[in-house]
Order: C-alpha cells, then sequence, then structure tokens
C-alpha cells in the first residue's frame, strides 16, 4: 500500500455480523469501566456464579479448612459451657448455655492460678524475646560481613543445636543453674531461652544481612561514622522486617514452649501457662471447661499476635527453613 | 497460515473496573507480519493474550480462518508465544524446552530430535543443546525460546516485547534475524513491542494502540506519511512531529504573534474543506528548513533559537515559536541561540488536525 | 624526600593499616562475646557436656567415673527404648526409639502430601489468604494445648471424633483413644499431621507462588493440560522444597514431647505404650530413679538421626 492509495481503503468495513463495526473508536468514546449491559437479575445471578468445577473446588477447600479448626471450635465452645453440656457433646447447640464460671475458675485455679501463670510467661517471654533480638543481631553482623578465626565452627555449632532435640540442654543446664542459683527463677528460664534462640536468629538474621548492599555501609564509611553508628544507624533500621519476624518466631516459641518451664520451673508460684494446663484434666473426670477455658487464654497470646503480624511470621517462617 | 481477525473485541478485568480493550476490529492476513505498537499499559499485551487465548474476551469474537475461536483453550488453537522474559522451563535443558511441546503434541521420538536438531542448527544454539537455561546469556536464551515456538510449526507466531530484554547492539541483531526467520517461514505473527523503531523496521503492517483502543492501522510508511491522529503523529518518528496550535482564518492559519502560514495543498488536500476554528498545524522535524532572513514564500514562522544540538550525521534546532518549542532537522547550520529565524516548509508536508485531534481531510 | 622520610612513611602507613585491623577485631570481639557467650553456655555447652556424659557413670546429678560404651550399650538394650518381643509381634509397647521411627514413618509422609495438595487446592481460590490461616492455626498454638484438644477430641462422651463414629455407625469402634494402648499412637500421629500440614503448606505455597506465572501460560500455550502443566512443570519446580519439608518434618517428630505429655503424661501412656525419646529422656533425668547416663545416650540418639538431615539443608544452600 503506498501513500497514492485513496485514503479511504482503511475506512470502516461493515462485518457479516450485522454488529456496528467501526475500525476507529474516538479516544472520548473509551468507557472508564466496562459498560453493563441491562441484564435481568438471572443473568447476572448465573454470570457471576463460577463454573461448576470451580465451585466443586471452593466447595472442597471450605470443607477442608472448616475440618481444619473444628477441633479448635470445639475448645472454644467448651470453654463457655458448663460440664454437664460438654459430655454431652459441644456441637449440640440448641438450648446452649453459656457461662463464664470456666474462665473464672481457671484465672483462680488453685494449685496455680492461670492469672499468675499467664503474667510468669509475659515475664519470661518478653526479656527472652528482646534480648535475643539484640545479642542476634550484634552477633549477625559480623557473621554477615567479616571473616574471623573459627567462623565456620561457629557456623557448625549454630547448625547443630538448631538439629538437636531441647532435651539435649535439658541436663546441663539443669546442673548449671543449680550452680549459679538461678534454678526455679525468672532468670534462669529466661537465659535458658536466650541461649537457646541465638542459634537460628543470627544464621537468620546474617542471612537478611547478607542482602542488604554493602556500599551503604561504606557510604556511610566514609561520612566518618564508626562501626557502631553503622550498625545502630544503617544496619538495625534497614534490619526491622527481619527484626519483626523474628520478634513474632521467638514470642510464639518461647511463649508456647512446655519442656523448659517443666524441667526448670518447679514452684508453683512460678509456673507458666503452658506447664499449669495439663494440671487441670484432674485425677477422674477431666474437667473439660476449665482445660478449655486455660488454654483459650494461653493460645490467645499467640494467635492473636499471629493473625497481626501474619505476613512477618510467615516469610520469618519460610526464610527460617529454606535459606 | 492462518489468518485472524477480532470483531468489536473488548476485555475488562477487576470485574469491569479496567478496560483494557475496548472494540478492536482487525484483521490479520496470512503470512503477514503484524506489529502492535503503543505505550506501556495501552492494551497491546492484553490483545495478544486474548488471540493466544491466555485470556477470554469479555465481549466480540476471535477468529482463526473464519472459525471462532476465542472459547478455546491456547492448546487447541495451535499458537505459538514468545513472552517477555522467555518463559524457558528452568527445570530443562535447551533440548527438553525445545522438545516440550512436540512430547505434548505426541510427536515420535526420532522425529522429535531430527526437528529440534534442525531448529536448533537454524538457530545456531546447537551447541547449548544440553544446558541449562540459567547458564544461558540473554540472547541465547531469546533464540532458546524463539526455536520453542517455531519448532512446532504453529499457525500463529505470538510474540510479547521479545528484545525488551537484550541490549542496544544485540536487539539491532535479532530484530533483522526475526524478520529474516517470518520471511522463511511464512507464519502469520503478531508481535508487540512499544518501540517504534522496531515496529517499522519489522512489520508489514503496524496497529498503533492506546487507551487500550486501535488508533490506526497501516504499514509502516503510511504510518509514518499520513497519521491518521495528533497522537498518532506525536508517537511516530523521533524526534516527533512538531503540532503549532492556530486559528484558521479565510485560507490561512494564525499564531498570534509568530504571524501566520497561508497553507495551498496539504499532503492530505486543499485548505478549502478545513473548517473554520482552531486546528493544530504539524510538519515533521525533517521537513523543516531554517532561513535567517524572511522568505518571499508566506509559509514562514518567525521564531527564536532556543537551543542546539549538533548530533553529527544531523543537527537537532529547538526554536521557540510563541510560547511553543517546534524542532527542525537539518543538515547543518550556523545559528546559535537567540537568533532570530524563519521556518519554512512545503505545504506539501504540512499536516493538520482539528480539535478532537484527527485528521483533516 | 630523603631515605628517611620514606622509610618513616613505609612505618607510618603500616600502623594505620594495622590500627583499622586492630580496630575491627575489636569491633568483632564487641559484636560476638555477649551473644556467643550465652549461646556457649547454655547451648553448646550442655550438648557437649551431655556428649561427654554419655561415657560417664553417674550418681545423680554428678558425673562419676569413665564407663565407656555402658550407658550406650544398656540403653540399646532396654525394653524401654527397643523392646524386640514385642515389634515382632507388631504390640505396643515396642519401645520409645521404635514408636518415634513410627511417627516419623506415617507422620512425614502423610503431612507433606497434605500439605502440598492444600497448597494447590489453595493456590488460586479466593480468599486463600483466610484458608490458609485456618489451615496454619494448629501450628502456631502451644504443642501442650495441641496435646488436650486430641484428648479432647478423643474423648469417649465429649469427643467429636467418637460421635463422628456413632453417627456413620461404627458404635463398635467407639473408645477412649488417647488410653488404648495399641492404637493411641495412631490417633495422636494423626494429631500431628494435622497441626504439621499447616506449616508444610505454607513452605509449598510460597514455593508455588514463586513460579514465574508465565512459565505456566507457556505450557498452556504449548499445548499441556493441568495433569501434565502439574506434573512437567510446576512439581519439578516446587520439589527442591519437599527436601526442606520432609527434613523439617522429621526433625519435628524426632522432637515430639508435648502431645505425647498431655495424653500419657511423663510415663507416655499406659504402660509407655506411646512413649518417645524425648518422654524417656525427661524421666530418665528428672524423674526419680535419676539416671543421668541413660537420659543423655537417649537425646544423643535423637540428635544423631537428625544432625545429618539438617546439615544438609544446610549444604543445599
Amino acid at each position: 500500500m503506498t501513500n497514492d492509495e485513496p485514503h479511504t481503503s482503511r475506512e470502516p468495513t461493515a462485518k457479516s455480523d450485522g454488529g456496528a463495526t467501526e475500525q476507529y473508536i474516538p479516544l472520548d468514546a473509551v468507557p472508564e469501566s466496562a459498560p453493563r449491559p441491562d441484564l435481568d437479575w438471572g443473568t447476572r445471578i448465573a454470570a457471576a456464579v463460577p463454573s461448576m468445577p470451580r465451585l466443586l473446588k471452593y466447595a472442597i477447600a471450605i470443607a477442608v479448612a472448616v475440618l481444619w479448626i473444628v477441633p479448635f471450635l470445639g475448645l472454644f465452645m467448651a470453654s463457655f459451657r458448663p460440664l454437664g453440656e460438654i459430655l454431652a457433646g459441644w456441637w449440640h447447640v440448641e438450648g446452649m448455655t453459656i457461662t463464664f464460671e470456666n474462665y473464672r475458675r481457671a484465672w483462680s485455679y488453685q494449685t496455680a492460678p492461670m492469672g499468675r501463670a499467664l503474667f510468669n510467661t509475659l515475664v519470661v517471654t518478653v526479656p527472652a524475646v528482646l534480648v535475643v533480638m539484640l545479642l542476634g543481631a550484634m552477633a549477625a553482623y559480623p557473621f554477615a560481613r567479616f571473616e574471623f578465626p573459627l567462623k565456620t565452627m561457629l557456623f557448625f555449632f549454630i547448625l547443630l543445636v538448631m538439629a538437636a532435640p531441647p532435651e539435649l540442654v535439658a541436663m546441663g543446664n539443669y546442673n548449671t543453674l543449680r550452680e549459679i542459683g538461678l534454678f526455679d527463677s525468672y532468670m534462669g528460664l529466661i537465659l535458658v531461652h536466650i541461649g537457646w534462640g541465638l542459634g537460628w536468629v543470627v544464621l537468620f538474621l546474617r542471612n537478611y544481612l547478607l542482602g542488604i548492599p554493602e556500599e551503604l555501609e561504606e557510604a556511610a564509611r566514609i561520612d566518618g561514622a564508626s562501626r557502631y553508628q553503622i550498625f545502630r544507624t544503617i544496619i538495625l533500621p534497614l534490619s526491622t522486617p527481619a527484626l519483626v519476624s523474628v520478634a513474632v518466631i521467638q514470642f510464639t516459641w518461647v511463649w508456647n514452649a512446655f519442656f523448659f518451664p517443666l524441667v526448670f520451673m518447679r514452684s508453683p508460684e512460678l509456673y507458666l501457662a503452658p506447664q499449669v494446663l495439663p494440671l487441670m484434666t484432674g485425677r477422674i473426670q477431666v474437667e473439660w471447661g476449665l482445660v478449655a477455658a486455660g488454654s483459650v487464654m494461653t493460645m490467645a497470646v499467640p494467635v492473636f499476635l499471629f493473625l497481626m503480624l501474619e505476613r512477618y511470621y510467615k516469610q520469618g517462617m519460610v526464610a527460617a527453613v529454606t535459606d | 497460515m492462518t489468518q485472524v481477525s477480532m470483531e468489536n473485541v473488548s476485555k475488562y478485568f477487576d470485574d469491569g473496573e479496567t478496560v483494557a480493550n475496548y472494540r478492536l476490529n482487525l484483521e490479520v492476513e496470512e503470512g503477514e507480519f503484524l506489529v502492535f505498537l503503543g505505550p506501556s499499559g495501552c492494551g497491546k499485551t492484553t490483545a495478544l493474550r486474548l488471540i493466544a487465548g491466555l485470556e477470554e474476551p469479555s465481549e466480540g469474537a476471535i477468529y482463526f480462518d473464519g472459525q471462532r475461536v476465542d472459547r478455546w483453550s491456547p492448546s487447541d488453537r495451535n499458537v505459538a508465544m514468545v513472552f517477555q522474559n522467555y518463559a524457558l522451563y528452568p527445570h530443562m535443558s535447551v533440548a527438553e524446552n525445545v522438545a516440550y511441546p512436540l512430547k505434548i503434541q505426541g510427536v515420535p521420538p526420532d522425529d522429535r530430535d531430527q526437528r529440534i536438531e534442525e531448529v536448533l542448527r537454524f538457530l545456531h544454539i546447537e551447541a547449548q543443546a544440553s544446558k541449562s537455561p540459567a547458564e544461558l546469556s540473554g540472547g541465547q536464551r531469546q533464540r532458546v525460546a524463539l526455536a520453542r515456538a517455531i519448532v512446532r510449526e504453529p499457525s500463529v507466531f505470538l510474540l510479547d516485547e521479545p528484545l525488551s530484554n537484550l541490549d542496544a547492539k544485540l536487539r539491532q541483531e535479532m530484530r533483522s534475524e526475526l524478520k529474516r526467520l517470518q520471511d522463511e517461514l511464512e507464519i502469520t505473527t503478531i508481535y508487540v513491542t512499544h518501540n517504534q523503531e522496531e515496529a517499522m523496521s519489522m512489520a508489514d503492517r503496524v496497529v498503533v494502540m492506546n487507551r487500550g483502543t486501535i488508533r490506526q492501522i497501516a504499514p509502516p510508511e503510511e504510518l509514518y506519511s499520513r497519521p491518521r491522529t495528533e497522537w498518532v503523529a506525536r508517537f511516530i518518528g523521533s524526534p516527533p512531529m512538531n503540532l503549532l496550535r492556530g486559528t484558521r482564518q479565510n485560507g490561512s492559519i494564525a499564531f498570534g504573534e509568530a504571524g501566520s502560514v497561508d497553507i495551498g495543498e496539504t499532503t492530505v488536500g486543499g485548505l478549502e474543506t478545513v473548517p473554520r476554528g482552531d486546528v493544530s498545524l504539524g510538519v515533521r522535524p525533517e521537513d523543516i528548513s531554517i532561513a535567517t532572513e524572511r522568505p518571499a514564500s508566506t509559509t514562514a514562522i518567525a521564531g527564536t533559537v532556543d537551543t542546539v544540538e549538533p548530533l553529527g550525521e544531523y543537527t537537532v534546532v529547538n526554536v521557540a515559536v510563541g510560547d511553543q518549542i517546534v524542532n527542525a532537522k537539518v543538515p547543518t547550520t550556523s545559528v546559535e541561540r537567540d537568533d532570530p529565524v524563519y521556518l519554512t516548509f512545503d505545504d506539501a508536508d504540512a499536516y493538520l488536525y482539528d480539535e478532537n485531534g484527527e485528521l483533516l481531510t | 624526600m630523603s631515605l628517611r622520610d620514606h622509610i618513616d612513611g613505609l612505618e607510618a602507613d603500616r600502623d594505620t593499616a594495622s590500627g583499622i585491623d586492630r580496630e575491627k577485631a575489636v569491633a568483632i570481639v564487641i559484636f560476638l562475646v555477649p551473644g556467643l557467650t550465652l549461646f556457649g553456655i547454655f547451648s553448646v555447652g550442655p550438648i557437649v557436656y551431655s556428649a561427654v556424659g554419655s561415657f560417664f557413670s553417674w550418681d545423680g546429678f554428678s558425673m562419676e567415673s569413665f564407663v565407656g560404651l555402658d550407658n550406650w550399650i544398656r540403653t540399646f538394650a532396654d525394653p524401654l527404648i527397643i523392646h524386640w518381643d514385642n515389634i515382632a509381634r507388631w504390640r505396643f509397647p515396642m519401645g520409645a526409639l521404635t514408636q518415634n521411627l513410627l511417627w516419623v514413618v506415617l507422620h512425614v509422609p502423610i503431612s507433606t502430601l497434605l500439605g502440598l495438595g492444600m497448597a494447590v487446592l489453595f493456590a488460586d481460590l479466593k480468599g486463600r489468604r483466610i484458608l490458609r490461616s485456618m489451615v496454619f492455626l494448629g501450628f502456631t498454638t502451644p504443642t501442650i494445648i495441641i496435646g488436650l484438644v486430641l484428648m479432647f477430641i478423643y474423648d469417649p462422651q465429649a469427643g467429636i471424633f467418637n460421635e463422628l463414629l456413632r453417627v456413620i455407625g461404627l458404635e463398635g469402634s467407639v473408645r477412649n483413644w488417647t488410653q488404648s494402648p495399641q492404637v493411641a499412637i495412631y490417633a495422636l500421629i494423626a494429631g500431628g499431621i494435622w497441626v504439621q500440614t499447616g506449616f508444610n503448606m505454607l513452605l509449598y505455597s510460597s514455593a508455588l507462588a514463586a513460579i514465574d506465572p508465565s512459565v505456566i501460560e507457556s505450557a498452556k500455550v504449548d499445548g499441556a493440560g493441568r495433569w501434565r502443566r502439574f506434573w512437567d512443570i510446576v512439581w519439578p519446580l516446587v520439589r527442591p522444597v519437599t527436601a526442606v519439608v520432609v527434613i523439617m518434618g522429621i526433625i519435628w517428630v524426632m522432637r515430639v514431647f508435648d502431645i505425647v505429655y498431655a495424653a500419657g503424661g511423663s510415663a507416655g501412656g499406659p504402660n509407655h505404650s506411646y512413649s518417645v525419646l524425648g518422654i524417656e529422656v525427661y524421666r530418665a533425668a528428672f524423674e526419680p530413679p535419676i539416671d543421668y547416663g541413660k537420659a543423655m545416650v537417649v537425646a544423643l540418639i535423637q540428635l544423631v538421626i537428625v544432625a545429618p538431615l539438617a546439615l544438609y539443608i544446610a549444604r543445599m544452600d
């Protein structure tokens, strides 16, 4: 086609299906959003409903997810109902009695009141998390940036500890804490948790720091910052997402831990919440309402934290194990 | 060889909140090399994906050789596609990548091996056959993607910005190679790009798109010589066409203080047909001459030199005309900043666009 | 410039160079020491202590004399750890080690498959974040509560599992599952799977999300149907994660303690019928009669099984 041809050769051509077709549409004829034809509701609903196989997929997915939380649903329901109704089956909802009696009794449970136990758990968890974050970040920095003697060996120890069961350190720590007089104390348990958590935190933060461009630090050095200033003003702020991940994951682990408190906390007034729960099952008839109320109170904290900081929790989890 | 056509095809996303394509009408001839050209976000990639079958049109119909295909899955359409990032299967070797479409079609292994060998040799990557995609350079990956696409002898060949991840030199090379490939294979080819040089150099016809619609379909020369709208005029050519806003008065166009021009015959005919009112006068930089003395011709616009950019091959002079800047592309010049100059051009090189930006005929 | 000046200059250079080195070394020490001290005292130290202690005889909590492999031989011969007679007759208790390995054999493959299945099922659904969080909920819950919840589910009266059996007409099977020696371990393993599936799903989901969508589309254009796309493209690309999933599963199972303790106390169920290694360590170390030597050996067995796998993950990087 050349210029000499009449320009009408590219004019709109009528199409077979009778609908108006124009080759070029004026720009102002383009709608901002899809034109909505006036359809009756039937057609509209039919268009909005996904296809059969897709519908089936949704049904299966929702069924699976619901099945997965049924046990927690039962626990939750039981925590608000009298024992009689629980024994008859929490899934019977007609004529349901809602009571806070279970929570009241759990809160002031005679062996170890949940109120006190939750407080103890918090007292142990918060410092164990904060100190691990600080010391972990500090130790991770040289691991990410510098070469130093014994680095490989330290790496090996970190991996070893990450693989080790907590039972393996219990005997040694039991003797250590007895010797330094910290057995059966907040401080003793906090120290054990810090030592246990440092391994994965250092490795996790080190991998994160490797992703921060070194040029940033070099620029800061040229600007005259000391290594400590660089750590405080460049490294720590840039690691915030990783530190948040560490905080949520470490918090849930320490809060949820059962074995360490079981071994190191022996006085009932120092019991941690997870430690108290199995005591509530009693001897003859399990007090399900009491156990459920105590469990709901204990799990509320990590579950709430998970739901609030889900993204950091999941990213951290994935990064921690797949790095 | 297949002929593809789109009839009133629209595509909406986000429950109709976004209009990606609006009423596309298009016919691709058998064996044609058609290029979709437009700025990013203009809907050209969506249009390509509609043809591939990766998206279903919200309205309208798509035909392959007269058969309606818009509800068909990609596998039923026998199309091949090269993705912008090549989309090579990272866990397969080069040969396995190329073999994959054949394996799915159930081509017997012996036949398969022979075809793979041929196509790898054709694209000069036979030495890479057993490497993994991660070991290849950008250009080699590009070739593997091409090999995977052509090995199955598709009826339509679709390419989505295939050269945009290559460096300038390689892009030039691949451009001519692609053109050669298409000439030899004679497969109907639809190619998406935002690079006008690519479009102009390869296409049989170019489809210029903006805001989800087709602004013009034309062969490259026509696109250059007869841009249908102000927008297309500005989009094609480098530097782009100058467009001067003025008012049409009694056979001439007035540009305020810069003077006025009498226009006899523009590229599209006499001025008699032009209605009174606001118009834009378009002249390509390469069609403008610069004079320091007022010329005898009446089509002269007065201005002041703003900047001079000597580019070796030619020089671009930016001239301030009123509050607008006009680019002129001249072989050499002696003018300097702040020199008063007169811009002249042939009537035949001038374009007039109405208030809606449509070419006046 | 005189020679003297030149030499002075060189020395000055050397001084500043070693100054930087010294400053750097001091910084490294300051950064490392606080963390590594606590790590050494409370993690590495106790592991070394246990490794050494496993070759000594113990009087309560204090180390006595070197006894070579005595503790190890004694432990492996202990029917609480491996009960050969019962294994031959496939009757519980078969010993904590056997039972722990049975956990691995059942729990790991099933939870891996379920995790993959759910990740794929949820991958392109609306509301997948909520669905995933529902499945993942168990993993954020204290495991001791998981154990208690399992007891609640399997309770003969209040348990929904038994109710389900009654509804489908299997009244005969209704029982207190966690207290029935021959089946309790399977009931608990099911609970472990319930929890771990969420974690596995999370790992597979992130692996699926990392696949370049155009690779899948490319396979579509190449003509691959749903199944072929899964087996040829998706599965090979998420397969590397499977190693991580399996190994993390093994580590989790080899450490399992809370669930078993909740259901069966420190005995690990009636007649130790579903005890695991962790339970044996606890009882040997902290319940009379104290047997530190055995506790250390059993804990080391746990580590020895898992350590090569953990090193393998680290090497994969």
